[in-house]
């Protein structure tokens, strides 16, 4: 057990996880005074009928003042005033946000405006400038992977001036997050594949990196045994609901691990991965997480070889001799992404060159290479990762990534 | 695996660690707080527990209000003139949280104090429903300077005999800072961390609660590497290791009690809990001592899949000894490691510590009043504690009597 010499742990958020969780949300608002909720979600959870689900679950029980679906795929800051407007000229008392990171961020930057009766999100940025509890928000994932129900964290960009808010405050964190198998049930398996190998990705990069503590870690782990025993199952029997649950739990388990922990570099690639080639977070980290750990083995190869354990069961671990356990679990990482690579018909990339478009072009170039090894070298994450990294060891891990073969550990500047 | 229908939540953020207490001050404005009220009993004042918490913020700007001690000793009662008298200063002085520095006691008055500051005081005399809390109260930060009871972090509040039961009873922050606990008796932490053992364990096993599962883990693995030392380090000073290895070992027991508390808050009728604290008024065992002599017994009994139980060998043994041991095996090892425990602290203690339900007086004949009286005790109003089912109960202390295994077929 790894405990530093100090450590925060933090996460207030309450859990309600039920197949039947959504038919809570009247008794839970109620519980804390409200009842003229406004449903924020977007086009794409709206077309998939899971708003007419939700709607169904809360049965009148509440006033449902308005159901706002115009949440673009990357948050914006025009929106987030516009809706700000709308809480207000409905009337309504707390926000349910239905959906994923974007739906999640927009809500949480409402919740801001509204409760703080402010017109301007731009003072709020930053750590801690929030002093007050917020108005109540419900948040129900409808991906089974980024986790943002339990962080504290929300992202708004303000696409006029070109750049992101960041907001941190425990204010942020919902109230409550519905975790209810209605809402992901009907998740491709690729993309089932790829939330699942997002909150893989959170919960390994959450062990591994230098600012975990006992709690992070046992969060993480319990997300690693649920993804690893439960999600190629569901990937080859969607409708598994018990399998869909378990996934939903994981993510949110993972969530917890990494907000309480940080994500490293395997997160740095793929956010630069997203922003110049706007590939899918879950299949950049599916991809990069194998090669984030091949990077970072001789500094925490006895945390990665602990990780054995959990992604590949105790008679493997019994029998693999301590020194090849690190690499064994990377291997069962690449493994698992094969078997999902097959499972899903192809779909589930293993290497950024496997993802092409409808023509059959590259969505990443090897041109694209140096961009991306550039802009990762700016992102936040990338500080805490345990070796650090330079403009050329990005760039040489996100082409061995491109290829699909394996790092050459050899060539890694050991620091 | 599958995970069940569950809820968890734990409002408490915890600060852990070397100066955790520097923190507290940019925590509370955080909240909104600038002027705290610091309750604390006789024993953290005459050890000078508050020094270190005043130094913290003495360049935060804030002001720190300092309560009269109380009086930490053994009735559980809380005096109600006291109560009164702290309400009055909070409300003259215009304090804005609350900081409860010291244990059990010092938490309840805490608690109360803080119902009686955010609701007013007639809440206190409410019954029924209109105990039910549903609004977060004023901030309110717990800082043990020892082991404490493991209920400080639940969400209950008990006033003389009444009972509270909300999330918003849990402190909003523990801070377990070393420079602040002082060295327990040996009586304290024995009771203290076996109650820990017992709560963990059971709630590992029996709760299909992932969050929860996460939390008894970690209470587990702190408990194993740390308890027997500690306990042996004051109990034969020849052998005590130096002094930062006994803060150590201090700090994450004090841990271990925060996540008790919390496990309590979120795992709802943990059999070995409520009969260890009915078998505790009728019998020589302590509540702690009562919960783990019966919780082989009843892990036992109530686990319905023995996979769950075999996994308990994980935080109780460690990665290496898991994933070797049969799976077959797994169940009767985890309930022999709890047996060792407490035999191994038998004899650190030199036998002065009941390992069965014989050893601590009670005999074959008297189960059937102790099963009796159970049903004459009801739990508390406002608890989420289940009445017993008093035929399981007679079998749990009718196995416990001895320390013999439930089910032969795990000895062969
Ligand atoms: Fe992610």
């Amino acid at each position: 057990m790894h405990i530093p010499d100090y450590y925060e742990f933090c996460c207030r958020v309450n859990i309600v996880t039920d197949h039947h969780a959504l038919e809570k949300i009247p008794e839970l608002l109620l519980s804390m005074g409200a009842k003229n909720p406004m449903v924020l979600t977007d086009k794409g959870v709206q077309a998939a009928g899971l708003i007419d689900i939700v709607i169904g679950a809360i049965d009148n029980k509440l006033s449902i003042k308005t159901i706002e679906d115009q949440v673009p795929p990357d948050s914006d800051l025009k929106i987030v005033n516009r809706l700000a407007c709308v809480y207000h000229e409905k009337g309504c008392d707390a926000i349910i946000a239905v959906g994923g990171g974007s739906v999640l961020d927009t809500a949480k930057g409402i919740n801001i405006l509204v409760s703080e009766q402010a017109q301007d999100l731009m003072q709020f940025t930053g750590a801690g400038v929030l002093k007050q509890k917020l108005k109540p928000l419900i948040a129900v994932p409808t991906t089974a992977g980024t986790g943002s129900e339990v962080t504290s964290v929300a992202v708004i960009a303000d696409h006029e001036k070109n750049l992101k808010m960041l907001f941190t405050s425990p204010f942020l964190l919902p109230d409550t997050a519905i975790i209810d198998p209605r809402m992901t049930l009907t998740l491709p398996p690729h993309i089932t594949a790829a939330t699942a190998m997002d909150a893989m990705a959170h919960a390994v990069e959450a062990y591994v990196m230098l600012s975990k503590n006992p709690l992070s870690d046992a969060h993480a782990i319990e997300a690693i045994k649920l993804i690893c025993h439960h999600l190629v199952r569901v990937i080859k029997q969607p409708s598994d609901k018990k399998g869909r649950l378990a996934l939903a739990t994981a993510a949110t388990m993972a969530g917890i691990a990494f907000s309480n922990s940080t994500v490293g570099m395997v997160h740095a690639l793929g956010h630069s991965m997203g922003s110049v080639c706007h590939l899918p977070h879950g299949n950049c980290m599916a991809i990069l997480l194998p090669y984030g750990l091949e990077y970072n083995l001789h500094k925490v190869e006895d945390e990665i070889a602990e990780l054995l354990l959990p992604l590949a069961g105790e008679e493997i671990y019994a029998c693999t001799p301590q020194k090849n356990r690190a690499l064994k679990a990377i291997a069962c990482i690449r493994e698992l992404n094969q078997i999902l690579n097959k499972a899903t018909g192809g779909t589930h990339p293993i290497c950024f060159k496997n993802i092409k478009d409808k023509q059959g072009n590259f969505l990443v170039t090897k041109k694209m290479l140096p961009e991306i090894a550039r802009t990762a070298m700016g992102d936040g994450t990338i500080f805490y990762n345990p070796e650090d990294l330079d403009y050329e060891d990005c760039l040489m891990t996100i082409q061995a990534a491109w290829e699909g073969i394996p790092l050459d550990r050899s060539k890694i500047k050991q620091g | 695996m599958n995970t069940g229908n569950f809820t968890f939540l734990c409002r408490t953020k915890t600060g852990f660690g070397m100066n955790a207490l520097e923190h507290l001050p940019f925590d509370l404005s955080c909240m909104g707080s600038q002027k705290p009220l610091v309750l604390l009993d006789n024993n953290a004042q005459l050890k000078g527990c508050a020094k270190p918490l005043i130094r913290a913020f003495k360049e935060s700007g804030m002001t720190l209000g300092l309560c009269p001690p109380i009086d930490g000793g053994t009735d559980p009662n809380i005096d109600l003139k006291t109560l009164k008298n702290f309400y009055g200063i909070y409300i003259d002085k215009g304090f804005d949280s609350i900081i409860a520095l010291g244990t059990g006691k010092v938490a309840d008055m805490a608690k109360a104090l803080n119902i009686a500051v955010t609701l007013g005081p007639d809440t206190l005399k409410a019954t029924g429903e209109k105990t039910q809390i549903t609004q977060p109260l004023t901030p309110f930060i717990y800082i043990p300077t020892g082991m404490g009871t493991g209920m400080e972090t639940d969400k209950i509040a008990r006033l003389n005999g009444k009972t509270f039961n909300s999330p918003f009873l849990a402190p909003d922050l523990a801070i377990i800072d070393p420079e602040i606990l002082i060295q327990d008796t040996s009586d304290t932490i024995i009771n203290a961390g076996l109650t820990c053992l017992a709560t963990c364990c059971e709630a590992h096993v029996l709760s299909d609660n992932p969050p929860a599962r996460a939390y008894c883990a970690t209470g587990i693995g702190l408990i194993i590497k740390n308890f027997l030392p500690l306990v042996q380090s004051i109990l034969t000073p020849e052998v005590t290791p130096d002094k930062k290895t006994t803060k150590r070992y201090q700090t994450n027991l004090a841990q271990a009690s925060v996540i008790t508390g919390i496990i309590l808050a979120n795992c709802k009728g943990l059999l070995s809990i409520q009969l260890g604290r009915h078998l505790a008024k009728d019998s020589t065992a302590t509540p702690g001592q009562a919960m783990t002599i019966l919780l082989p017994a009843v892990l036992d009994l109530i686990t319905a899949n023995k996979s769950d139980l075999g996994n308990l060998i994980l935080p109780l043994s460690g990665l290496d000894e898991f994933s070797s041991v049969p799976i077959s095996q797994r169940p009767a090892l985890a309930i022999q490691k709890i047996r060792s425990l407490l035999n191994k602290l038998y004899q650190i203690c030199l036998g002065t510590i009941p390992r069965t339900l014989s050893d601590t007086g009670v005999d074959r004949e008297s189960i059937d009043a102790l099963v009796q009286s159970l049903s004459s005790d009801p739990p508390p109003p406002g608890t989420d504690i289940k009445t017993i089912n008093l035929k399981q109960a007679k079998t749990i202390l009718t196995h416990a009597l001895d320390g013999q295994p439930l089910n032969q077929a795990y000895l062969n």
